[in-house]
């Protein structure tokens, strides 16, 4: 068994026809996959962002799925950035869940980048000081 | 059809545990998260483990098979890269998308099991299938919720799958395990219809359940239910290897060894566990 399809086999149709039911094939795909983009949008969009909850989906598990997606992304938050953790202690988690809230990780947006702008976001609320200056970036004082 | 290779038994290598899983008495195979390595800089514990000839099979986490979108070939040349670099007999990946309408979910999702969702994951693993150097496996994930109007059992869809893409199968037994307690599946029916002689390898990871819900954390022990269905599996098919999960939070060597050993238990004698 090949991933090809049946174009292959010597008895097969003509090749005009395969070329056709390729083309067929290839234009069921595509609105297959139009639809199939706007049900995994509604659900991310309600799991993730608020949007309203798709129907027919069982209301308890949508929210136990939200549930558990926040968590997963809060903590690995937590993992790459420590100093955050340390710093807010029992603040971390209502403020992480406030920012995911308004702040859905957007595809192509990478972990690290999602905790920093977590951190930028503390600072940007007052929930943080700014971050010291660090010493090397001063000139040195003239003598 | 490629023979699909004898493994053992093996544990997921993660950086955290590099030296255990080098040192834990007869580890056949271990298998690596794709996206956390690269092909041109490979940590020296898994040189050291291909040096022995242990088998290295990298799992993607990330392609997004069953995403509407079509395959990000940069993900799927990153997967056959590392393939080539680690002489693996195989890849995987699940059956579930991440992403959608620009959103990451973080999290491998369920797919609708529609006519549709099977169109759009078929052509998704044939386009990933002519890009890569070995055969690739699919996993069934733990699901917390389930789609509406499905129209095939899970494990419908999945032999579908493998009809249509000659592709070979993952089987989680954790995550049947969670898919029974959370979304009623019936694993029994899972494994009854599925081609059996298509698994490449299981995967054994430990759970919690917390507020009626199973959590597949991977880091808590293997369930005694888990093992359960290894025994349900085993009784069906001599499964070409089976593999321990654990991802965090991790146990002394001796817990892992002893894991491991309740696993090649079972596979000795699956009805110790009836």
């Amino acid at each position: 068994m090949t991933s090809s399809t049946g174009a292959a086999r010597g008895a097969g149709p003509s090749n005009a026809r395969v070329s056709n039911d390729r083309a067929s094939d290839a234009r069921a795909t595509e609105a297959a996959r139009q639809r199939l983009a706007a049900q995994q949008a509604e659900l991310l969009h309600a799991l993730l962002a608020g949007g309203t909850p798709p129907a027919g989906f069982d209301q308890q598990r949508l929210r136990a799925e939200a549930s558990a997606l926040l968590a997963k992304r809060r903590g690995v938050v937590a993992v790459l950035r420590p100093d955050l953790t340390e710093a807010l202690d029992e603040r971390f988690r209502p403020l992480f869940d406030e920012f995911a809230a308004d702040h859905p990780r957007r595809a192509g947006t990478r972990m690290r980048q999602d905790a920093a702008a977590f951190a930028t976001w503390l600072v940007e609320r007052g929930a943080l000081p700014p971050p010291r200056r660090r010493r090397w970036w001063h000139p040195r004082p003239a003598s | 059809m490629v023979a699909i290779p004898r493994l053992g038994v093996g544990i997921g290598w993660r950086s955290e545990i590099d030296l255990t899983v080098e040192r834990l008495p007869q580890v056949d195979f271990v298998e690596v998260v794709a996206e956390n390595l690269s092909p041109d800089r490979l940590p020296e514990s898994l040189r050291v483990l291909r040096g022995r000839g242990v088998p290295v099979l990298p799992h993607a986490v990330s392609l997004s098979l069953g995403g509407a979108e079509p395959v990000d070939r940069d993900r799927v040349a990153h997967l056959a890269a590392l393939a080539e670099a680690l002489d693996a007999p195989l890849v995987s990946d699940h059956v579930c998308f991440v992403r959608a309408g620009g959103l990451d979910s973080g999290h491998l999702m369920p797919v609708p099991r529609t006519a549709d969702a099977l169109d759009v994951l078929v052509a998704n693993v044939r386009a990933a299938q002519a890009e890569l150097p070995v055969p690739l496996a699919l996993e069934n994930v733990a699901a917390l919720l389930d789609w509406p109007d499905g129209e095939l059992t899970e494990g419908q869809f999945l032999a579908e799958l493998v009809e249509r893409t000659d592709c070979l199968l993952l089987v989680d037994v954790a995550n049947l395990h969670a898919n029974a307690r959370n979304i009623n599946t019936d694993p029994a029916e899972f494994l009854t219809a599925i081609p059996l002689e298509r698994l490449a390898y299981v995967h054994v990871a430990g759970g919690v359940e917390h507020h009626g819900v199973y959590h597949d954390t991977h880091a808590h022990p293997v369930l005694p239910e888990v093992l359960d269905l290894l025994a349900e599996l085993r009784r069906r098919v001599d499964p070409p290897g089976v593999l321990l999960e654990r991802d965090d939070n991790y146990p002394s060597d001796a817990e892992l060894a002893a894991e491991l050993d309740a696993i090649r238990a079972v596979l000795a004698d699956p009805e110790q566990r009836r």
